[in-house]
């Protein structure tokens, strides 16, 4: 029977990477033998300079030290995503890493405002959430362990320089046992009898053997694809945008702690805030604008100087028909794409292994073992996916025949029963599992304007003085606890210095 | 229009804890009554698992109360019978980001699964007859649940319903209209509602106004027609009442009966009762339904292969009473996961014996140091100021 020892991870970005840390951390003592494969003559795409608090765990469990790592890589912190635009043209909202409100005799807070929603003195759902308040405000510091603080409210993930990453985590991986061959991918040599592959063929000859290949090769899945015909689940029909072009620009304004998707004629253009620069992109559907005109306007609203020539980038969002097919796990952009637009891409990549290193598999249950991680990721791309397109359906624009398609196109039965649930009275949808609860989805609903006609009961048979009162007592304390914190510029100087970090911002 | 009057049909616990509940969470405002159907012999102990204790504290029944008048016993495990007790406690300790189940596959292969009974230091306490409240530093930990006399439990639930119109069903006739109960006819009493809980345990009212599997149709919700005898035993009876309140509270409707809030409580309700089910189709050994079962079959082949506990939404039963009812149905694993080769085997195999003498040690040290109480005492305090009691008796 076959043993799983010899690891072979083809591909070298964040990816794979990844992988070769997290693998070589966790079960590098066992006498895993990992070799990853890479090209410097193949460029990586560099996918997820904006994360989500998840990767936290990950580089905690695998012994990164974050100052380190955040200065190797100009991270900045990050407490949620600003969408602007989305709802209707002019509309702001942020999707915090963190509650809304406080705990209050078990009723969720946005019942108390939806009850005062119409009344003059109550204000946004921003304004009772501390981590909103952080980021209007361009401060951070790190969550308190105190949960009886309001500063215990909210989590934080990172924005970072994809390009860095990989390198800062391919020395953490190598120092421990993992090896590195530099060569270019020509032939997959496949067992005729079992259909697994064998090895991988090098374009000096050399052929690497392993028991487990690990395909991050990208958005081709040269072994998945390629070599497995594994198959490809697309999902473009509700997530129809196919194309992206980025560009980096000198930073101007103050650190802000957190992204910002800005829904655009025909998709939307992100912003990311690094120590050196800012990341900027535009995601699109090339069925509803050419590429000339994406790319003008990412230029035409960049924040500063444009550092470089913006690159295109072509992708097909949805997902392998299996990630672990035979005895190839397809991890990163090779198993599949959802769209940067929540940041998941790394999140997608960090589960690819946790549930990995979870299932890894032994000679007499492989095949349980690989059923149970295609049913798991499964599960987690399709939570992904409602929520991604809840985004784009919930808009009233009409100004663009693409927002026309988002606003009328039929989206999952799953999301329309989670849609209706909230519209009734603010319910959302329970969920032990999934990387989105209950704030998150609450953040995008009010913040998209779907208003639950009612709130709870509990709420109605209060007196009105007394929820006013508790409204305007945590938007007090609100603002008061994110006046309390730093600047999070003065935070990084301090703590996580880039050595690349461009001159204060004008 | 807002819901003001609750009509329970039922009898037992089964009608008193809607009551007491909804009384606790909601204002005084709402109108209830329960119309009590006949009174079918009832068991004489009722188990609450630890999740009780959330409920406990809304209505302010003390651990002191629940003891005086419920004739209350702390539980660590629930036994389904003389071989198989279901703990409250988990397994060893976990190492290098592998289970406890894992190491120990990793030391002994060939040992019966059974054994590992032997770590669970909630199990071994009850076998000896001994309850501590919390577990020592270093050593598995558990949470405690409470045996219940159930007439002193159905008082103290009386008590907490103030205000409840208590009607005696002379006979139980159902008026309905477009899949609505318009009003009930129990003999003396005509009983208009906008809500009527039917509480119960054919789910009498509810199939009247529709032949469907869900719980909750129209105005009818019904909490308990799924009672099966092992509820009784692992403490499903008394929880499955406490999450449908919970459940109903978190979606608690007006009088339009929104289809969305309906479905979702279904949804929710119909999940638990599969996880109900599986876990009595094990605990029963019944291998015509356990083959029946698609989750219990994902469950039993994840274990049987690597030890794993395959989770799924809504788990009710912990990690820890999926094993033991596994191990109990001799359902083995053939291997371990890989985490558990991280450690050295001779350390691991030094650090698992230790456990398990640690945790025999205990049991022994603490069982030397109880102080034998009176039946009537509740407990009593050692000089380091450990709360024991004797299993017959609760820590105040």
């Amino acid at each position: 029977m076959a043993k799983f020892e010899n690891i072979v991870i083809v591909g070298g970005g964040t990816a794979g990477w990844m992988c070769a840390a997290g693998l070589a951390s966790m079960l590098g003592s066992t006498g895993l033998k990992i070799t990853l494969i890479e090209s410097e003559a193949i460029g990586i795409v560099g996918v997820g300079e904006a994360t989500l608090p998840h990767i936290k765990f990950f580089n905690e469990t695998i012994g990164i030290d974050e100052a380190e790592f955040m200065a190797a890589t100009s991270a900045t912190f990050k407490l949620g995503i600003e969408f602007v635009n989305w709802g209707r043209i002019g509309d702001s909202y942020i999707h915090p890493f963190g509650e809304f409100g406080l705990p209050n005799a078990g009723i969720g807070f946005h019942h108390y405002w939806r009850s005062m929603m119409d009344d003059p003195q109550t204000a946004s759902m921003d304004h009772y959430s501390l981590p909103i308040m952080a980021c209007r405000n361009a401060r951070f510091r790190p969550p308190s362990n105190d949960f009886r603080s309001v500063h215990s409210t909210y989590k934080y993930a990172y924005q970072f320089d994809a390009t860095k990453y990989a390198p800062f985590l391919r020395k953490h991986a190598e120092e421990r046992g993992v090896t590195r061959i530099e060569g270019k991918l020509v032939d997959v040599i496949c067992d005729g009898e079992n259909g697994n592959i064998s090895s991988v063929k090098l374009e000096n000859g050399e052929e690497i053997s392993g028991d487990l290949f690990i395909d991050c090769t990208g958005f081709r899945g040269v072994l998945t694809e390629g070599a497995l015909e594994t198959g490809y689940d697309e999902w473009t029909k509700f997530l129809p945008c196919d194309r992206a072009v980025a560009a980096p620009c000198k930073s101007y304004g103050p650190l802000l702690p957190y992204t910002r998707a800005t829904a655009d004629k025909a998709g939307w253009r992100w912003r990311i805030p690094l120590q050196n620069r800012t990341g900027n992109g535009h995601v699109y559907s090339s069925n509803f604008i050419s590429d000339e005109k994406a790319r003008q306007s990412l230029l035409d609203n960049l924040d500063g100087e444009c550092l470089s020539e913006p690159r295109f980038l072509r992708f097909t969002t949805g997902k392998r028909k299996k990630l672990w097919n035979k005895n190839c796990i397809a991890i990163g952009l090779s198993g599949g794409f959802l769209e940067p637009l929540e940041s998941t891409s790394i999140y997608l990549i960090q589960e690819g292994i946790t549930k990995l290193l979870e299932h890894f598999p032994s000679a007499s249950s492989v095949h349980i073992d690989r059923k149970e991680y295609n049913d798991l990721m499964d599960l987690e791309f399709e939570r992904v996916r409602d929520f991604l397109i809840l985004h784009y359906h919930a808009t009233e624009r009409d100004d663009s025949e693409f927002w026309n398609y988002m606003r009328t196109m039929q989206i999952p039965d799953s999301l329309n029963e989670k849609m209706e649930l909230f519209r009734q009275r603010g319910r959302v949808t329970a969920y032990d599992r999934g990387l989105f609860l209950q704030p998150s989805w609450i953040a995008v609903y009010l913040g998209q304007r779907i208003i639950p006609r009612q709130w709870d009961d509990r709420v109605s048979l209060l007196p009105d003085s007394d929820i006013k009162h508790h409204l305007n007592g945590l938007k007090q304390l609100m603002q008061r606890s994110a006046n309390e914190l730093p600047q999070h510029s003065d935070y990084i100087t301090q703590y996580c210095p880039s050595p690349l970090a461009a001159e204060p911002a004008a | 229009m807002t819901i003001k009057s609750i009509a329970i049909i039922g009898s037992s616990i089964e009608a008193w804890l809607p009551a007491a509940y909804i009384r606790a969470r909601l204002p005084s405002a709402y109108k209830i009554s329960i119309i009590e159907t006949s009174k079918s012999k009832d068991e004489n102990r009722l188990i609450a698992r630890p999740n009780s204790k959330d409920m406990h504290a809304l209505l302010q029944f003390s651990e002191a109360d629940l003891g005086q008048h419920a004739q209350a016993k702390p539980l660590l495990a629930a036994t389904i019978n003389a071989d198989i007790a279901l703990p409250f406690g988990r397994y060893g300790l976990d190492r290098d980001g592998a289970e406890f189940q894992h190491l120990w596959r990793r030391i002994y292969p060939d040992t019966p699964i059974q054994n590992i009974n032997l770590f669970n230091l909630s199990l071994a306490l009850q076998k000896a007859a001994l309850f501590i409240p919390q577990a020592p530093q270093g050593m598995p930990s558990y949470d405690y649940g409470y045996d219940l006399s159930t007439n002193g439990y159905l008082s103290m639930l009386k008590q907490a319903a103030k205000d409840v119109l208590n009607l005696e069903a002379k006979k139980l006739e159902v008026h309905h209209d477009s899949g609505k109960i318009s009003a009930i006819d129990c003999g003396d009493t005509h009983i208009q509602a906008d809500l009527y809980i039917d509480a119960t345990r054919d789910g009498h009212v509810s199939n009247i106004i529709s032949t469907l599997m869900d719980n909750w149709h129209g105005n009818c919700l019904s909490i308990c027609r799924n009672f099966d005898e092992t509820d009784h035993k692992n403490g499903i009876r008394l929880y499955r009442l406490q999450i449908a309140m919970e459940r109903l509270i978190a979606l608690w409707p007006d009088t339009s009966f929104a289809p969305s809030e309906l479905n979702e409580y279904n949804r929710l309700a119909n999940a638990e009762q599969e996880h109900i089910r599986d876990m009595n189709a094990l605990l029963a050994h019944d291998k015509k339904e356990m083959s029946n079962r698609k989750a219990l079959q994902r469950k039993i082949a994840v274990f049987e292969s690597r030890g794993r506990i395959a989770n799924e939404d809504y788990e009710i039963f912990s990690k820890s009473e999926w094993i033991a009812a596994l191990a109990a149905a001799n359902i083995s694993p053939a291997s371990y996961d890989r985490l558990a080769d991280r450690a050295d085997e001779h350390d691991l195999k030094q650090w698992i014996k230790q456990l398990e003498q640690a945790i025999g040690q205990y049991v022994h040290m603490m069982g030397q140091r109880t102080i034998k109480s009176s039946p009537q005492s509740h407990g009593n305090v050692t000089t380091d100021g450990n709360i024991i009691s004797n299993i017959s008796g609760l820590v105040k």
